[in-house]
């Protein structure tokens, strides 16, 4: 890895890893906006906003009620980890969630806890992106309340995130939140309830499709707290260097094929538990920080070292074991044994 | 063998067995508080409580830039129209 001014994943990865993401980028784009020009993506996406929150707006919290419900079925994580949702369908105007913290200025940090945290946030959006889409699966709900709402929401959707893979649209992103001009049509938070000991998700987003995406952010957020270290200072430092609006373009349009790499790790272990996806999530934000670069790069170009492989699938399998003495209730009779060694 | 003869055996047998298993405690330490709540049973995986300092940024979409995407195209259009 190259000596980082700005954690930018060109400087994180080898070229030939970013070739990859490049070449996956460019096949997304065609997938998710066809031969639409930028402009035309533009265009149509402006018409279907108001349409949506025009068919939305009897049904807003049935809706807020489905996005969650939506969400808990789909990552059974959030029931297991007993964690809170606070999601609202909002007018533009209201979407900004309150901060809880003053953030403050970062000092310079070491660049592999930076270019870790870098691509954290990309796996955070990634799966957020790939999450929004399990609309389809509630398909038979959605058209009890509008037979049309489905066809809008994918199409909403891929012009929306479709444009993340176009050079010319994040260009112009970029320069959008340089002059501070960006509208964000949703948000996410984490916090943690220290009298309920809860992690809670706090989504706003002004449509149905885009609350869930929210709500999935904010999930993958809590599994990304789980990368930090123990210092303080530090914590806040790394935050303050990656977590910024104008690296969100690059984190959308690299980080889902990253999060698709591990998504894809976990269904190669024929484990038929959701669950154990989001908790392996975490051993691997665990790791050392310059041993976590190394396994996501090696994972995104198909050649995780043998030790690298055993250890993901054997995390893995143990993690399934313990959900399964959770759920049968046998945790007991398991520490009975383990005393009696 | 009468009932209460038995109750007692399987009384005794399982109060031996719960002493054999009991960890061992040294005198005048304290039991630490459980970390569930009463009533909750212990997970073994999960998230844990963020590390100091961990609180980040609201993550926005930007979904909604587009409206001023095309309010700065249509500009640009317009402009060179001219």
């Amino acid at each position: 890895m190259g000596k980082l001014l700005e954690i930018e994943y060109e400087k994180i990865f080898k070229p030939e890893t970013m070739a990859s993401l490049k070449g996956k980028s460019g096949e997304s784009l065609k997938q998710m906006l066809g031969n639409k020009s930028l402009m035309q993506t533009i265009m149509r996406s402006s018409e279907l906003i108001p349409e949506i929150i025009e068919a939305e707006k009897n049904h807003i919290t049935t809706l807020e009620g489905i996005a969650v419900d939506m969400v808990t079925q789909a990552y059974p994580i959030i029931d297991y980890a007993n964690i809170r949702i606070d999601a609202k369908i909002v007018t533009m105007g209201d979407i900004a969630i309150p901060k809880t913290e003053e953030e403050e200025e970062s000092p310079t940090n070491p660049e592999f806890l930076e270019a870790k945290r870098r691509i954290i946030n990309g796996i955070t959006q990634g799966a957020s992106i790939r999450g929004a889409f399990a609309f389809y699966l509630f398909k038979e709900y959605l058209d009890l309340l509008d037979d049309t709402l489905v066809d809008k929401y994918g199409e909403i959707l891929k012009l929306s995130f479709g444009i993340y893979d176009s050079e010319e649209a994040i260009a112009m992103l970029l320069a959008m939140i340089a002059q501070n001009k960006n509208m964000p049509g949703g948000e996410s938070q984490m916090e943690y309830d220290e009298e309920a000991q809860q992690f809670v998700i706090k989504a706003r987003a002004i449509c149905f499709p885009m609350l869930v995406h929210e709500i999935v952010k904010g999930l993958y957020e809590i599994v990304g707290t789980q990368g930090f270290g123990k210092d303080k200072e530090q914590n806040k430092a790394v935050i303050g260097a990656v977590d910024k609006l104008s690296n969100e373009p690059r984190d959308f349009q690299y980080g889902k094929f990253i999060y698709d790499s591990l998504n894809n790790l976990y269904g190669e272990s024929n484990i038929n538990d959701a669950r154990v996806r989001e908790l392996f999530f975490t051993e691997v934000y665990k790791l050392d920080e310059e041993e976590f670069v190394n396994f996501i790069e090696n994972l995104i170009n198909n050649k995780l070292t043998t030790i690298q492989k055993q250890w993901a699938m054997g995390e893995m399998k143990a993690i399934e074991k313990d959900l399964k003495k959770d759920d049968t209730g046998l945790a007991g009779l398991d520490e009975v044994k383990r005393r009696k060694k | 063998m009468k009932l209460d003869e038995l109750k007692k055996i399987i009384k005794e047998e399982l109060k031996s067995i719960l002493e054999a298993n009991a960890p061992e405690k040294k005198p005048g330490t304290k039991e630490a508080p459980p970390k569930e709540k009463p009533g909750t049973t212990p997970k073994r995986r999960g998230f844990d409580k963020p590390e100091p300092g961990v609180n980040p940024k609201p993550k926005a979409s930007l979904k909604e830039t587009e409206k001023n995407l095309v309010d700065k195209i249509t500009a640009r259009f317009l402009k060179s129209k001219k």
